[in-house]
């Protein structure tokens, strides 16, 4: 012990070696879990987009359920929706120095339709016309533009320079803020800001070095210990980052926590497919009991699936099921379960604040008569559990929104989707307004449909949405001027717009 | 050795066999639970699992005599390059954990040893016992808060290639190797302590003492080398589990070596990765026994192989 002591003190005094340049920001992040491939057209992990973003940029980017500027700088939907117009403004470069233009824009299109994953996608593309070199026609298959559209602002938009085709994976060339400069596979990842891009000038750092940590109390500690400058937290370390003196920022995203039900096991129908079960069970649930117990308080809670800031939000819904087990028992008579019945519900354990929430949900539903026993699942197997294995007819999950908004419905209700084909739940209302929805060439068409599903859904209580969960970042304040942004999205990078190393 | 190819082909066949009933569609778990199914169809079709079982598993070892392991399913990139790069980290942070352990270990063991029945006895004992009880995650998460935390002496976390900064490597490993090292450095102590009381007791340790040779020759030459053999069965063992992954170090460490490459794969349901690393763990214990073997040899010429 003596000798490690010595060892200690001695490996102390050496100075750190060469951490890179002065001022990078390091971000800690999982690149050994979350993070899989730099290129686009080989990943299977659409999440990949934290690091895709910064190095190349997207076709379209995403706003909180509305479309903005990427790499195209405008666009042009065709009255009948047969057609997208791409405008790319003139004199935009890759990392290595080539034109971005309509044609490179199209062969990296057609470069990341070889990734099998993205199939469906490039499936609506039914050819592509360069009319010049700032502009790319996309003749569709179906007439879903905006669709399509939502979906070049994902991994199937991030286009890869030409020069990079077949290596992007070990040496990826983009037209993105950040350009590329070292990746050893699980442990780091660093990239260099591209003083060329447009972009540049938003940013104040040299570079951004992703740092392996697991996300979680891990991150804090090594924010603590000084070895990263930022990293994401979940709401279970909130407490102690704030007793750390770390610097906090947040944003409510569009993830939310919800019940789903399995309506037909096989041919027989379980008790969630009748409408007033479901909202017997949405008036059982308290949301605000769920919020403190497993994300802190810090939750939006709301029955509705889209967010307060969200153009597909409907005011009046956020507090369609109040809290009340008088009424959940009155419509459970109502429905002929006088005395309730029994059923399973499958829950993620393994993890403190979602244990706690199997026992509230638990006790909830067996206050109004619902005597629901708990199937425990590890977190990355929940889905697992119920969709493909079959097993509960009731289940609490995490769902993402989807970037288009009729989507973050129609992935649940739609016909042909596997979520609702599993359960029995395909709704022909929602399909219908969601292919209605997709032929939309306006973003106000969309949002009138959208919020038309939205009240279907939450009136016929299709699910029971809980809340929407915050995204946390933990900064070293004493490192970094400026405030990093919380991303509203698990799959979008921390936004470092405005921050410097002091 | 000639026991090795069999051992091997059942192993890869029983985890091949394992993997296949493991519950879960491999493509669905990588693509999502939402994904379309069209897309998921396609990906079984590229990644062929939809192939006869004796079809996949005959084509997977055909490549695999030749060192192809595979592409992983979510990263894509071949289980033989990241199984290279991987292995010698959990091998620097393991050996290191074996050199601390050894360390602490055998002046312990020898002292408790020699004065039997003494307070250092008791003491070294109670120290032991205390290192057996106490987890090494536990202690790894203490280490961190007091020398990387507070005092601010030592990273957090990371990993330094030797061959890029030696001093950086070293200094990124040392809180790991203390964590891995107490624990078994304690189980050492105690075989050695054991086996060396037993050895003492021994008539030709008498007959070496009646004709008049040195305490330190007794003991350090004639009575350790009999004594270190059972602490080496135990060391052996220890090294071939530690290397066999070193999920909870890594993650507190944020050190990416193969238990965590093992993890993730389990997680997303990558067979190649699982088949890869089961085989890895194979091999390390028959060369670990192997080692062992050899160690007989030289502690005990007696045993040694002709």
């Amino acid at each position: 012990m003596a000798f490690a002591l010595v060892l200690m003190v001695a490996l102390s005094g050496i100075p750190a070696g060469a951490g890179g340049d002065r001022d990078v920001v390091r971000i800690g992040y999982d690149l050994e879990t979350v993070f899989t491939n730099l290129d686009p057209s080989k990943s299977l992990n659409t999440c990949d987009k934290n690091i895709w973003t910064l190095l190349y940029d997207s076709v379209v980017r995403e706003g909180p359920g509305s479309l903005e500027p990427g790499l195209a700088d405008s666009w042009e939907i065709a009255p009948d929706g047969s057609s997208v117009t791409l405008h790319f403004p003139p004199g935009r470069t890759y990392h290595d120095g080539s034109p971005l233009t309509a044609e490179t824009v199209r062969q990296g299109l057609e470069y990341n339709a070889d990734n099998v994953g993205l199939g469906s996608v490039f499936a609506r593309i039914e050819s592509y016309d360069v009319l010049d070199d700032e502009r790319l026609q996309l003749n569709l298959t179906e007439p879903y533009p905006l669709r399509l559209l939502f979906d070049l602002t994902g991994q199937a938009g991030m286009v890869v320079a030409p020069s990079a085709f077949g290596t992007a994976d070990k040496d990826p060339v983009g037209a993105g803020p950040f350009k590329f400069k070292s990746y050893t596979p699980g442990q780091t990842l660093e990239l260099r800001l591209d003083p060329n891009s447009p972009d540049a000038a938003e940013y104040e750092v040299d570079g951004v070095e992703y740092v392996q940590v697991a996300t979680g109390n891990p991150a804090v500690t090594a924010l603590r210990a000084g070895d990263i400058d930022v990293a994401r937290i979940t709401a279970d370390s909130l407490n102690a980052a704030k007793q750390s003196g770390l610097g906090i920022s947040s944003v409510a995203t569009g993830e939310f926590v919800q019940l789903a039900f399995r309506y037909k096991r096989g041919s027989e129908e379980t008790p969630f497919a009748d409408p007033l079960v479901r909202q017997a069970v949405s008036h059982a649930i308290n949301r605000k009991v769920i919020n403190k117990v497993v994300e802190a308080g810090t939750a939006v809670v709301s029955s509705t699936h889209f967010p307060p800031d969200s153009p597909f939000f409907v005011p009046e819904l956020q507090d369609a099921y109040p809290y009340s087990p008088k009424e959940a028992r009155r419509l459970l008579k109502e429905a002929g379960y006088p005395k309730g019945f029994k059923t399973e519900i499958v829950l993620p354990g393994g993890v403190a604040s979602q244990e706690r929430q199997a026992e509230r949900i638990q006790s909830m539903l067996a206050a109004v008569g619902i005597d629901a026993k708990v199937i425990k699942a590890l977190p990355q197997d929940v889905f697992l559990t119920f969709y493909q294995g079959a097993k509960g007819d009731a289940l609490s999950a995490r769902q993402l929104q989807s970037s288009l908004g009729p989507g973050t419905i129609g992935n649940l209700f739609g016909a042909g989707q596997q979520l609702a084909v599993r359960t029995g739940a395909v709704d022909d209302t929602i399909t219908a307004l969601t292919d209605e929805a997709y032929r939309a060439v306006s973003e106000d068409e969309l949002v009138r449909i959208t919020k038309e599903m939205e009240q279907y859904a939450v009136d016929n209580a299709l699910d029971v949405p809980i809340g929407f969960v915050r995204q946390f970042v933990a900064y070293d304040k004493a490192r970094l001027a400026g405030k990093p942004g919380a991303p509203y999205d698990s799959c979008v990078p921390v936004d470092l717009r405005g921050v410097r190393v002091k | 050795m000639v026991a090795l190819v069999p051992l091997l082909l059942l192993v890869s066949l029983a985890v091949f066999s394992l993997s296949v009933l493991l519950p879960g569609d491999p493509a669905r778990t990588i693509l999502g639970p939402g994904a379309e199914q069209a897309d998921v169809r396609a990906l079984r079709a590229e990644l062929r699992l939809d192939e006869p079982f004796l079809e996949r598993y005959g084509r997977w070892l055909a490549d695999a005599v030749q060192g192809d392991l595979g592409d992983s399913i979510a990263d894509q990139r071949p289980v033989i390059d990241e199984i290279a790069s991987r292995f010698p980290v959990t091998l620097s942070m393991v050996l290191g954990g074996v050199v601390v352990a050894l360390l602490i270990g055998v002046p312990l063991g020898y002292l408790a040893g020699v004065r039997r029945g003494t307070w250092i006895d008791r003491l070294v004992t109670g120290i032991s016992s205390l290192g057996l009880a106490m987890p090494d995650f536990w202690l790894a998460v203490i280490l961190v808060s007091v020398f990387a935390v507070n005092l601010g002496w030592l990273p957090s976390i990371g990993y330094v290639p030797f061959g890029e900064d030696p001093w950086e490597w070293a200094r990124h490993l040392l809180l790991p190797w203390i964590a891995i090292g107490i624990g078994a450095s304690a189980t050492i102590a105690r075989q050695l302590r054991g086996a060396l009381v037993d050895v003492l007791d021994a008539d030709y340790i008498r007959t070496a003492k009646a004709k008049g040779l040195r305490n330190l020759s007794v003991v350090g030459k004639h009575a350790m080398k009999n004594a270190a053999m059972p602490a080496t069965t135990v060391l052996g063992i220890q090294i071939a589990y530690l290397l066999g992954g070193t999920v909870i170090m890594e993650q507190i460490f944020g050190i990416s070596g193969m238990g965590s490459y093992a993890l993730r794969a389990l997680g997303k349901r990558d067979l190649p990765v699982i088949q890869g690393v089961a085989l890895l763990t194979a091999l390390i214990f028959v060369l670990m026994n192997l080692l062992v073997d050899l160690a007989y040899g030289w502690l005990n010429p007696r045993v040694r192989y002709r």
